[in-house]
């Protein structure tokens, strides 16, 4: 066993994590501890990655061709709204002054700003566009050069230790050594990002598997609006070697692609009819999954993407506007020209697949959970967004939300004369109890246990749901649930072992699929990235609210609070269409 | 036999002590990366095969190997036959194709 004591700990390594420790470290004795290498692994590295900033910022202080008309105040007008008005004013306008401030200290620190965009849900020109990998190789450097910070990577969090309902360090289990680790620390910072690895479809990294927001709930702290996690809906489906390659998201907003079913109707227009694909993608997800689900998808259980209607010279000349994707048809590593049907002639085929997770665990202006000593930041928490997330706004929440959690960590930490370290043996049970599960022999296999949750939360609480859907799914996760409590590794060895974190992994994708499922069953209506085809219409009379779910006495328990809209700009009361908005403009 | 569709992968395996060469039949391969198909035979056929990926898009670096002796990514290599893979040379090899390169784990908060 590994042991550990630090002041302040900070669990993940993207963005959201690093900037934590980076402020934690100013007052207090840091450990990161990451699930792979840090700023390798997380979300940040993959994003695509605008930073959204008010626009007058942009022009003023970034030296960007930004609006001076924008500001903040606008900002967070577009935040409320496009979030439906489910995200916390008081965190919104923490987020809208402080995202600027980041990319400036991103900039000062040599992080090149390569341009200005306008994307779905913003009234002006806020996407800062940087590079993912850039940012976080800022970011690395500065945490590996930083005295005070000690990285412990390879290392998966099990469970938090809470004692007389404090947080106070964690267990965790390092995959290469095959050993567990016990933490003991004053304050916690949870930055593990999201669940996207729930469902079959995702254009997140591999260890995107809530680990913080599935242990924050165990340790009993209060999450928010787990029904919402979002996909990003022209993702590509087919030919595997690009799955979840998202380059042609950019297609359908640059260059008008058409989304199309299998019949070849443009079923945006049952939708948005102004917007149509350039409407967000709560929608653009929904309307996929519609189709999907009415039996009009694609040959592989998606929908199409087309740009046969446009002139091969259009779509060629594109990129000298458009350099990010479709100047020389590269997405990440790969050579998109290699893999694609001849675009001219053929459709993409696309899936909406997971992206971001707009809930999880509920946190206040400070980056505060409601479980003392225990803080939170960046993806994984909720609160921020509402019912959806518009583009730019999940590295800015990595950036500022990590940033704020660890300054408050910090402080909490100083204020704490004693951490809690257990007697040897005290330690030595817990860590048994804890990590019994990662050593047993396999009674089910980790693997179709895996495949079979992720399936069936694509039928049960994908993109289309139903109250009898989430029945269906909630007696067929009580069945998960026992292989669960029966999966173990297949074979016995330490180093390096997968289905050591296999099984950590899925004890947390229940937890998550438990949550999103009863969060989903008790908001009876549509909004934003959630759609019920038995209640398709937005109900702001009734459903103004937050779901909270948390663990209290073993059960879970889930109740609806009004949403901390103090302004009240939700213009309007009772029901309206789903997706459609009041401010709608040319 | 080689079935209609299968391709067979050569794998170094082992750790600093003791290294070998497996052979796996896969079966069913169709428009996969490497990445994908060393999941599979994680999953499928060897749960004993250790490796490591993050991304899946060539960005993160994290799955970089020797493919038919080539250093490559293996989420962006089309498995496109037969091939050989082997642990990064200049990393600090853990078990099979899983390695360390730049080991940064100061322990003792």
């Amino acid at each position: 066993m590994i042991y550990i004591d630090t002041e302040v700990l900070v669990i993940g390594s993207g963005g959201a994590g690093m900037r934590a420790a980076i402020e934690a470290s100013q007052q207090c004795r840091v450990t990161v501890m990451s699930k792979g290498f840090a700023g390798l692994d997380g979300a940040t590295v993959t994003a695509q990655a605008d930073i959204a900033v008010d626009s007058g910022f942009c022009r003023n202080k970034l030296g960007l061709n930004g609006d001076t008309d924008d500001s903040p105040d606008k900002f967070a007008a577009d935040m409320l709204r496009e979030g439906e008005f489910l995200g916390d004013e008081s965190l919104i306008e923490v987020h809208v002054e402080n995202s600027g401030k980041e990319v400036l200290r991103l900039k000062d620190r040599g992080v090149v700003l390569l341009g200005l965009v306008q994307n779905p849900g913003h009234s002006y020109p806020r996407g800062v566009w940087v590079s993912g990998v850039g940012l976080c190789k800022c970011l690395k450097k500065e945490i590996r050069d930083n005295p005070s910070i000690n990285i412990l990577e390879c290392t998966v969090l099990i469970d938090l230790i809470v004692k007389n309902g404090e947080a106070v360090g964690a267990v965790g289990f390092n995959i290469l050594d095959g050993e567990p680790v016990y933490i003991s620390s004053k304050s916690t910072v949870l930055c593990c990002g999201g669940a996207m690895g729930l469902y079959p479809f995702v254009t997140a990294p591999d260890g995107l598997t809530g680990d913080g927001m599935a242990a924050a709930y165990r340790a009993g702290a209060d999450l928010v609006d787990m029904e919402f996690p979002m996909f990003l809906p022209y993702s590509v489906l087919k030919p595997d070697i690009i799955s979840g390659v998202t380059f042609t998201h950019d297609l359908a907003m640059t260059l008008n692609a058409h989304a199309l079913n299998r019949e070849g109707v443009r079923y945006m227009m049952k939708w948005d009819q102004r917007r149509l694909e350039h409407t967000t993608r709560d929608i653009n997800a929904a309307a996929a999954g519609y189709e999907i689900f009415h039996g009009r998808g694609s040959e592989n259980g998606g929908t199409y993407l087309s740009l046969a209607h446009i002139p091969n010279n259009i779509i060629e000349y594109s990129g000298e506007w458009f350099p990010k994707t479709i100047a020389n048809w590269r997405c990440g590593g790969f050579n998109l020209k290699k893999y694609l049907p001849d675009i001219t002639k053929e459709a993409i085929e696309t899936i909406p697949a997971c992206h971001f997770w707009n809930g999880g665990i509920k946190i206040n202006a400070d980056g505060a959970t409601s479980l003392p000593g225990l803080f939170a930041g960046g993806e994984g928490t909720g609160s921020l967004h509402g019912a959806n997330r518009i583009s730019g706004n999940g590295v800015a929440q990595a950036l500022v939300w990590g940033a704020i959690a660890g300054k408050s960590a910090s402080r909490w930490a100083k204020n704490l004369k004693h951490t809690y370290v257990p007697s040897p043996e005290k330690m030595a049970e817990v860590v048994d109890e804890k990590t019994e599960f990662i050593s047993r022999p396999a009674k089910e296999d980790p693997v179709l246990i895996a495949r079979e949750l992720k399936n069936k939360a694509w039928e049960g609480i994908g993109l289309i749901r139903t109250g009898q859907r989430l029945s269906n799914f909630e007696a067929e996760l009580k069945e998960i649930g026992k292989k669960i409590k029966m999966q173990g590794i297949r074979t016995d060895f330490k180093k390096g072992n997968r289905d050591c974190v296999s099984v950590i992994q899925n004890r947390n994708l229940f937890d998550i699929a438990t949550m999103v499922c009863i969060a989903a069953k008790k908001r009876d209506e549509s909004r934003g990235a959630h759609f019920r085809c038995d209640h398709k219409e937005t109900d702001d009379g009734l459903w103004l609210q937050n779901t909270v779910i948390s663990l209290k006495e073993g059960s879970l328990c889930v109740k609806a609070m009004p949403a901390n809209n103090c302004r009240g700009r939700c213009p309007v009361s009772g029901k309206r269409k789903y997706g459609e908005k009041e401010t709608e403009e040319i | 036999m080689k079935g209609v569709s299968s391709i067979f992968v050569r794998v170094r395996r082992g750790d600093n002590d003791k290294s070998w060469i497996q052979e796996y039949e896969v079966p069913c391969v169709r428009d996969k990366s490497v990445l994908q198909v060393l999941k599979k035979i994680n999953e499928d056929i060897d749960p004993s095969l250790t490796f490591y990926s993050s991304c899946r898009l060539g960005k993160c670096g994290l799955c970089r190997m020797l493919i038919n002796g080539k250093l490559s990514l293996a989420c962006t290599t089309p498995a496109s036959g037969d091939f050989m893979v082997e642990p990064d040379p200049s990393g600090k090899l853990i078990r099979d194709l899983l390695v360390v390169w730049n080991e940064k784990n100061k322990i003792g908060g």
